[in-house]
């Protein structure tokens, strides 16, 4: 079992950005969500969704990645939110404090109702 | 040599200001110390600078500068200034001015800087020990449950890549290191056929792999193996934490694992208790429920297993206005003697009243029990067939004799002809003739009765059969019955037999 992250991002409407990440979420892949984030805030995105369909395992590298996302989005007055993410990891982010200051939807259509963004794109 | 400060006027406020803010600011952008030291450059006039906490660079500005420009000392600047835990140092070349209130704003900025960067490395410090707590919990509710090693072994490697931050994490089970497999992993495997033997003798505990045999009290049950610990960049050594942590999902594993194996156990048994039950009953329906009526004849029977399933069998049944009596005794026990027995037991059913003589039904069962018993079974039967009038004709194949006690105490034996059953395909068996007259009893039975053991380990044997039969006074078929399991009972003071005993008793009324 090899899960290198498989990553794509939009910029969805006025202000949101959609990143969709599967796969293993470490030192990598943390890295290359960082850099989507930042690529999508520079072109505006206040509000990030990142999409966890496709990914089981985060380690704690990934974890400490995704809370500086987390950090960088409350200091510029934005929004984090997550969808699909597994039983395992959403407990992983309730213990590592993400859950708290970021929001968490059940999949993509649930978030984007929630978010304001367009489902289909 | 270390520049001293040098100073050519007090910076204005708003730059101050500018650098406090920049200081203070509380988000983790990874460039805030980049964005700092520019601030600081520029307020300052300077042409480049270098900020560094202990021996580590933390930033430079402008990124370009080269290495030669920022190894020279010509032109630096070198301000030491923060607490002694936190020691900057701040190199500025061709500094214009600076003072100390400056240096004091960045000074407490770094520091707040730092103090919220230890903050936030114990607060995640905190969770992950919670995290490392909640994966030892849900292992151990989750993977107790799991009987399929490769699910157990996904669901461990998970947990493990995610706590451990490793690239590459493997289970191998197995009898030993040169037959253990890989039963689920993640990444690419790192340890070849020499290190797994390694592993599972001592364990390998190295900086880029530890690996650690599964110890059950049986000995080692397989080996759990985790390589490329991840840092922020890159990978790092195991530290002692890790190796600790990864002990603590081996003892997961090899509990989980044991308790797979005995859950297994006991439902292979339940389910061969099952099959047992069920055999048993159906063999209890192969045994005559009643006995016939045949004018002038009383009959009784008794039979007990050592097990549910039993290798002796007996039969009563009417053909051509004949009594038909057998006894059976497969050798071993079980459900395969007594899946032999009932093979027998049919075959008389379907042979009885077409073959005349009983020699050569015994052949033909012979002849199709030979080769049809893979383990090399054999049966001893014996078979009487009696006329209304009291004639019989016997035969006995390789069981014990079959004994006529007559109404006055004597005994009169049928004894084998030949081979048991089922040794060789063209073993020949003789039929007997006699004839039982009012008051006569003919006794069958098995050596679960004759093998019964006293105390000493001697049998009871034929012959105190054969006494007690001789000793009884006008027994019914009912009383001969129990007075011979009573004197077997008696010679083993009560000990429950060791094999499947069988004891049928045909009376011939006395007029």
């Amino acid at each position: 079992m090899n899960e290198e992250i498989k990553l794509s991002k939009d910029l969805l409407g006025p202000g949101l950005g959609l990143i969709a990440a599967a796969g293993y979420i470490n030192n990598e892949g943390g890295q290359a969500i960082a850099d989507a984030a930042t690529q999508l805030m520079d072109e505006g995105a206040k509000t990030l969704l990142i999409d966890l369909d496709g990914t089981r395992i985060i380690n704690s590298i990934g974890v400490s990645i995704l809370l500086e996302i987390l950090e960088r989005t409350l200091d510029e007055k934005g929004k984090l939110a997550f969808c699909n993410l597994t039983p395992t990891i959403s407990k992983t982010f309730e213990i590592m404090g993400l859950v708290q200051y970021a929001e968490v939807y059940p999949d993509r259509d649930a978030a984007l109702a929630a978010l304001g963004g367009d489902a289909t794109t | 040599m270390t520049p001293r400060l040098q100073r050519s006027g007090e910076m204005p406020l708003p730059d101050l200001l500018r650098l406090a803010e920049l200081a203070l600011r509380g988000h983790a952008n990874p460039d805030l110390l980049e964005q700092l030291l520019r601030a600081t450059v520029e307020e300052t006039g300077s042409r480049a600078g270098v900020l560094r906490r202990g021996d580590e660079i933390e930033a430079r500005w402008p990124r370009t500068i080269s290495p030669q420009v920022e190894a020279s000392t010509e032109g630096w600047s070198e301000i030491p200034f923060g607490a002694d835990d936190h020691p900057w140092r701040l190199r500025l070349l061709g500094l214009e001015r600076l003072d100390e209130a400056a240096l004091a704003a960045t000074s407490l900025g770094l520091r707040a800087w730092g103090l919220r960067e230890e903050l936030k490395r114990s607060r995640f410090d905190a969770r992950f020990h919670l995290w490392e707590l909640e994966a030892i919990r849900s292992i151990a509710t989750g993977i107790g449950g799991i009987l399929d090693t490769s699910q157990l072994a996904e669901e461990l490697i998970n947990h493990l890549v995610a706590l451990l931050g490793v690239r590459s994490a493997h289970l191998y089970l197995g009898e030993d290191a040169g037959s253990a497999v890989r039963v689920g992993g993640f990444g690419t495997p790192v340890i070849d056929a020499e290190d797994l033997e390694r592993a599972w003798q001592h364990g390998i505990y190295k900086d880029e792999l530890v690996a650690l045999p599964l110890q059950s009290e049986t000995g080692p049950l397989g080996v759990l193996a985790a390589a490329e610990k991840e840092a922020r960049a890159g990978t790092e050594a195991f530290a002692a934490n890790d190796v600790r942590l990864l002990e603590l999902f081996a003892v997961q594993v090899t509990v989980a694992l044991e308790y797979a194996r005995l859950t297994r156990e006991s439902l292979e048994r339940e389910r061969l208790n099952r099959e047992m039950e069920v055999a048993a009953v159906i063999q209890s329906h192969l045994y005559p429920q009643g006995f016939p009526e045949f004018a002038g004849f009383r009959l009784a029977a008794n039979s007990s297993s050592s097990r549910q399933v039993a290798g002796d069998t007996y039969d009563v049944l009417l053909r051509e206005g004949n009594l038909f009596v057998t006894v059976t005794d497969v050798s071993g026990k079980g459900v395969g003697a007594g899946m032999i027995a009932s093979g027998i037991h049919a075959a008389v059913r379907l042979l009885s009243g077409r073959i005349d003589k009983l020699n050569d039904l015994a052949m033909r069962i012979n002849q199709y029990l030979t080769g049809a018993t893979a383990d090399n079974r054999f049966a001893t039967f014996g078979m009487v067939r009696i006329s209304p009038d009291g004639s019989f004709h016997a035969v006995n194949s390789g069981h014990l004799p079959l004994l006529i006690r007559r109404s006055g105490g004597d005994v009169d034996e049928v004894v084998s002809s030949g081979l048991p059953l089922g040794i060789l395909e063209d073993a020949r068996y003789e039929q007997a003739e006699g004839r039982l007259d009012p008051g006569d009893h003919l006794v069958l039975y098995t050596d679960g009765l004759t093998e019964a053991e006293d105390p000493d380990e001697e049998e009871f044997g034929v012959g105190r059969v054969v006494d007690v039969l001789r000793g009884l006074v006008n027994p019914t078929a009912e009383s001969l019955c129990e007075k011979l399991l009573r004197a077997v009972d008696e010679h083993t003071c009560g000990e429950p037999l060791q094999d499947d005993a069988t004891l049928l008793v045909v009376e011939r009324l006395a007029d």
